[in-house]
């Protein structure tokens, strides 16, 4: 059974992984960017 | 180069015209998004991935064509390739290689029986049952989707590069973007109903409309919740004011033309009014982007604020509009779209003649296409650049 994860989770992991981005001011704008498309806001 | 002698001229020009009177020139603006790429010989397929090359491309027209203005979101619309990271076809490039282009009819939306889910938990419910009908990846290994995901944020990050090329890019020729406070790109605020996050987002044009026909209490009690839900905006109407050289506020028809009398007061003018009124009554001004046919509205915005409001027309006749604008607000028209297209150049000025001729005598005019540029052939390039080469001459004060 593969684990239980939530979209939210996955968008944290992005912030601290710097395989992708180095600069993590970047990180955290663009995995906050990514939940407002992925999920959408209000 | 940015000149900002220039650019406050267009801005004060903008001003003018939306405050009623006369300015020097009739600003003129378009609204687009890949089109400038087919009047470099070029398209988005091409260029997607080499942001400096697309940049290039797409500045060239307004290297050559006068523009005083940039209505709405500049730059590309929609991050494609960070779509297709994460497996989804919810957007595809249309066979014209400009339209990014939106396939709603695949989409996996929410269902008529789960609105009680959404009204308990709204961004639980998309962040969580949605997400993972839209994004199947999402409910697969989390190795997976975390691979899928850190590779959908390389592409969103070039996406945001090109944008942010594509934006200084307009800024250093001058033209003026609408819809943005200051200098610093943050957005102006935003009105758009909650029942068109229903309609766009959540059960789609066809399943929200046949809910409101069916089922209007839960349509209702959906609308509630997500109004109750949203937060303020975050710009308070003083500092917006205090900020903005053009204060401009933004509002989108999506859903309205399809809606009655009835339903358009209750879902769109009533909680419009209590959005915005602060911000008019300190001096704020919307632009309302029209979508489809919405003559039957305009005589309700005669009860807020002289010169609080813009409008961009879409399929009704601007000259039949006007009637319900004249005096009180502002009408952004001048070209129609279809003859952009098809017709001659000297019917398109011949168009452009008659609008500048009946909209700009005491201000109220701004020089704006029906419809946005978004296909390859919404414009024939001959047509374009004689139309706002007369308008750029015609608008200015005698």
């Amino acid at each position: 059974m593969s684990e239980k994860y939530a979209i939210t989770d996955l968008l944290e992991e992005l912030k601290k992984d710097d395989s992708w981005e180095t600069d993590p001011e970047v990180r955290q704008i663009i995995a906050d960017a990514l939940y407002i498309h992925l999920v959408g806001n209000i | 180069m940015a000149n900002e002698t220039l650019r406050a001229q267009r801005e004060q020009n903008l001003l003018d015209a939306l405050n009623l009177k006369e300015p020097d020139k009739v600003p003129i603006g378009l609204e687009t998004m890949g089109w400038p790429l087919v009047y470099a010989g070029t398209d988005y397929e091409k260029t997607i991935d080499n942001p400096e090359a697309l940049t290039k491309a797409y500045l060239k027209f307004f290297d050559d064509v006068p523009m005083d203005y940039f209505a709405l979101n500049i730059g590309i619309a929609m991050p494609l390739k960070m779509h297709q990271a994460l497996g989804s076809d919810e957007y595809f490039l249309s066979h014209d290689k400009i339209l990014i282009q939106h396939n709603q009819a695949a989409e996996n939306l929410m269902r008529a029986d789960e609105y009680d889910a959404l009204i308990d938990d709204i961004m639980g419910f998309r962040a969580g049952t949605l997400l993972k009908r839209r994004f199947p990846i999402f409910d697969g290994p989390k190795d997976v989707a975390y691979e899928a995901l850190k590779k959908a944020a390389v592409s969103l990050k070039e996406f945001y590069y090109t944008n942010s090329l594509l934006r200084q890019g307009i800024l250093d020729r001058n033209i003026v973007p609408l819809g943005e406070i200051g200098p610093d790109g943050s957005k102006a605020p935003v009105f758009y109903s909650a029942f068109n996050i229903i309609f766009d987002f959540l059960r789609g044009i066809k399943g929200a409309l046949v809910d409101l026909r069916r089922r209007p209490d839960v349509v209702r009690e959906a609308v509630q919740a997500v109004e109750a839900a949203r937060p303020p905006h975050a710009t308070p109407p003083e500092y917006f004011l205090e900020n903005s050289p053009l204060p401009l506020a933004m509002t989108i028809y999506h859903s309205e033309c399809f809606l009655n009398p009835k339903q358009f007061d209750e879902f769109y003018f009533e909680p419009f009014k209590k959005q915005v009124m602060p911000y008019m009554e300190c001096g704020a001004k919307y632009y309302l982007k029209g979508e489809g046919q919405f003559l039957s509205t305009l005589d309700r915005f005669k009860e807020l604020p002289k010169g609080s409001m813009v409008f961009m027309l879409d399929e009704d006749d601007p000259f039949e509009a006007y009637k319900y604008i004249k005096d009180h607000h502002s009408i952004a028209a001048g070209i129609n779209s279809s003859l952009l297209s098809h017709g001659t150049k000297q019917e398109c000025i011949d168009y452009a003649k008659k609008c500048f001729d009946t909209f700009a005598p005491g201000g109220g005019f701004i020089f704006l296409p029906n419809k946005p540029l978004i296909c390859a052939n919404d414009a024939k390039i001959e047509n374009i650049v004689a139309v706002y080469e007369f308008a750029d001459e015609y608008g200015k004060k005698r």
